[in-house]
């Protein structure tokens, strides 16, 4: 396995723009009133004013996570953006047209921005990246999906390297729907993105401040209706392909509530500060826990106060985020600090 | 393999229809099409409803039902499926269950949020024709569904071929499906691209594209693994090659730089193989079969009169233009030419397009094919390319 470093990180939340309003509210246990988001990064929006909220949000965050990373020109970087549900309220807006009004008179704007390309489309416009860029659909796990993908596609030399975005939108009618098919979950839901920049360890540039943490492990497996199941399989394959026991990881990382999993390990979820985003809890999830294992960051407090009552782990040296849905579809990553070994 | 399009259900009734140049666009009945600028299209007329035993049919979006036929077809044909084998499904679609979306906003309109049908929403999302899937046929692995427009499937299969290249998996499901709907037809219609006549790619004269429905599945397999089995191996996949344009959400770059950019990426990938015939993405509209001529041109050029001598053909005259689904549908069908020695033809080509310099294939004909590239572009910049070999 080719190894792979974390080498940028943007995100836009209900706490604001930027990773640092993402991991202070976290630190502070701050809960954040899930959107709608009220700012977003100004230059980015010139480009793209007419453009979906989950446009701007994918764009936000992907602009943040290469400043990040230090490097200028993408032209060899893949973009692989991971949805949930897209641009929902353009959608619901050009079907209102075609029963309300004049059929012919549809926008052609809110058709091709309401597409479920589009903010990966727009990103790669706005960025200048020529490299793949690919849109993949799913549900928590996608987040985790989507670094799959992008690690295979540095690992086959389709790219040097890839960014990956996951982008949500707040909308009435899902917000509505959802509460309806799982009303025991209670979610308070939530929208914005999360962006990761990922490259070879060997070419990362000495220009990027902080060091992150490298990609050890990663699996996702599906079983229709064992979801549990099916995480196991996703777990012990991350586990075995970064050639960690369990006992490895200092932190879990997951919104999916299960007990049995990790007895031994304290598992954290930030769903409760920033609300129920979809795929983008899970690339917050992945960023926040990128930024534990970097040292210095202002998140650690949070994964600090986690670990009291473990005092064996004093250290975080492996991360493992984790996502599963109902319908058995399950994937797992594991985030190590530079230089850990198993 | 497994496919259903407004030719009918199956491999072989396709085949035998795009070998004789038959069209099957007419009239859209689907939804009222009487205010838009083209009224025609390629829908499916036969009865598409699969029989499902691990899911509730009447709760399943048209989508669902075509590609369940479709991976039924294919199973059969590679007889293959078997309860402990991991595979991994790769789909592309544009917009998934489009039709429960549909059915489900006008509800909402209608009738108000709290007396719409919720159960509508689930199948509407673009993933879970996916999940499906994996509940009817019992499958455990991994899927991922891809989402780049007209691109879609290509990408799916492209990345199939990858992973099982790479030797995480023997087996995939990959391929693509779409379903007419009027969400789409009024947004391509908006954008001026469906044309109010026939569909003509590469003629002087083209006017647009004619939008068709239907699904394309290929069982892909790890060559050796095939072998093993003594399964019916009807080609290898050599190459695969994605790129963007990074140049426009709805209109392609002028010069095809990404376009060509995938064909010599899938080339490189392949080994640079003789290349017998090109399937072209072909929609019609004046921008795309100009980008795509320059694009291949630009690959492909002898040198002699800057033209290019590899036989061209699109085949969205005959079945429309299938979007998500495209490339996959155009994947089998050039598999079919591959196998049969036969190129299927660009019907309606009338006059040709000197901006357009290519060898286009105007009537059927037998050929003797070793390698084939098949194209497929989408919205947002999407480029991608996939070389088929005979079986060596």
């Amino acid at each position: 396995m080719t190894r792979l470093a974390v080498a940028g990180v943007g995100a836009i939340s209900p706490a604001g723009v930027g990773v640092s309003t993402l991991a202070e509210a976290t630190t502070l246990g701050r809960c954040v009133a899930a959107g709608p988001i009220s700012e977003t990064n100004v230059a980015v929006l010139k480009k793209i004013r007419r453009s979906a909220a989950i446009t701007l949000y994918a764009a936000t965050a992907v602009e943040e996570a290469l400043r990040d990373c230090g490097v200028s020109g993408f032209a060899d970087c893949a973009l692989i953006s991971g949805v949930t549900n897209g641009a929902l309220n353009f959608s619901a807006d050009f079907h209102h047209t075609l029963v309300t009004e004049a059929k012919e008179t549809a926008s052609p704007t809110l058709f091709s921005e309401s597409v479920l390309n589009a903010p990966a489309g727009n990103a790669s416009i706005i960025f200048n990246i020529r490299g793949p860029v690919y849109s993949i659909i799913g549900g928590q796990s996608i987040a985790i999906k989507a670094l799959m993908l992008a690690a295979t596609l540095i690992e086959t030399r389709r790219a040097q390297r890839a960014i990956v975005v996951c982008a949500e939108e707040r909308n009435e009618l899902s917000s509505f729907c959802y509460s309806r098919f799982n009303p025991k979950a209670a979610r308070v839901f939530s929208e914005g993105a999360g962006a990761l920049l990922i490259e070879p360890v060997d070419e990362r540039r000495p220009i990027n401040p902080v060091e992150l943490c490298t990609i050890t492990g990663y699996a996702a497996y599906t079983i229709p209706g064992s979801p549990h199941l099916a995480l196991q399989r996703a777990i012990d394959g991350a586990l075995s392909m970064a050639d960690l026991e369990a006992a490895d990881i200092g932190v879990a990382v997951s919104d999916y509530k299960t007990a049995t999993l990790f007895r031994e390990i304290p598992t954290l979820s930030f769903s409760d500060c920033l609300g129920y985003a979809f795929c983008v809890s899970t690339m917050w999830n992945i960023i926040l826990a990128a930024m534990a294992c970097g040292g210095g960051c202002p998140v650690n407090p949070l994964f600090a106060a986690g670990l009291k009552k473990y005092a064996k782990h004093s250290e975080i040296n492996h991360v493992i985020i984790y996502a599963a849905e109902e319908d058995g579809d399950a994937s797992a990553i594991i985030l190590s600090r530079v230089g850990a070994s198993s | 393999m497994g496919i259903i399009t407004s030719h009918g259900v199956g491999v072989e009734a396709n085949w035998e229809k795009i070998k004789a140049g038959e069209s099957s666009v007419g009239e859209i009945t689907t939804f009222d099409a009487s205010p838009y600028r083209g009224r025609l299209g390629a829908e499916i007329r036969c009865d598409t409803s699969a029989p499902v035993s691990h899911l509730r049919a009447g709760r399943l979006d048209r989508a669902s039902h075509l590609l369940i036929c479709a991976v039924r077809e294919a199973l059969g044909v590679a007889g293959l499926i078997k309860p402990g084998i991991d595979v991994f499904l790769s789909l592309g679609t544009t917009l998934g269950g489009m039709l429960s979306g549909e059915a489900f906003h006008r509800e909402v309109i209608e009738k108000g949020i709290s007396r719409a049908r919720i159960s509508k929403t689930l199948d509407y999302l673009a993933h879970y024709q996916a999940v499906n899937l994996f509940k009817e046929f019992a499958l455990t692995g991994d899927y991922t569904v891809f989402s780049d427009a007209c691109a879609s499937s290509a990408n799916a299969i492209g990345h199939a071929f990858g992973l099982i290249a790479s030797g995480r998996y023997d087996v995939a499901i990959a391929g693509g499906y779409d379903t007419m709907s009027e969400f789409t037809f009024a947004g391509f219609n908006s954008l001026m691209a469906i044309t109010p006549e026939i569909c003509r790619p590469f003629d002087k004269n083209r006017t647009g594209l004619v939008l068709g429905e239907g699904v394309g599945i290929l069982i892909l397999e790890e060559l050796d693994h095939a072998m093993r089995r003594n399964a019916r191996v009807y080609c290898e996949i050599t190459g695969y090659g994605v790129a963007s344009d990074a140049y426009h959400m709805t209109s392609p770059d002028p010069d095809g730089k990404g376009a060509a950019n995938a064909m010599a990426m899938a080339l490189k990938d392949s080994g640079f193989p003789d290349i017998g015939y090109i399937n072209a993405h072909g929609t019609a509209t004046k921008y795309n079969d100009l980008m795509e001529a320059r694009a291949i041109t630009k690959v492909f050029s002898s040198g002699n009169n800057g033209g290019v001598d590899i036989p061209v053909s699109s085949i969205k005259p005959m079945i429309g233009h299938l979007l998500g689904a495209a490339g996959a549908v155009e994947a089998i069908l050039s598999i079919m030419a591959l196998v049969e020695g036969w190129l299927p033809p660009n019907i309606n080509y009338v006059t040709p397009d000197p901006d357009c310099n290519l060898n286009i294939v105007t009537v059927g004909r037998e050929a003797k094919i070793r390698a084939l590239l098949s194209n497929s572009f989408g919205f947002g910049g999407s480029n991608a390319a996939l070389i088929f070999g005979e079986c060596r």
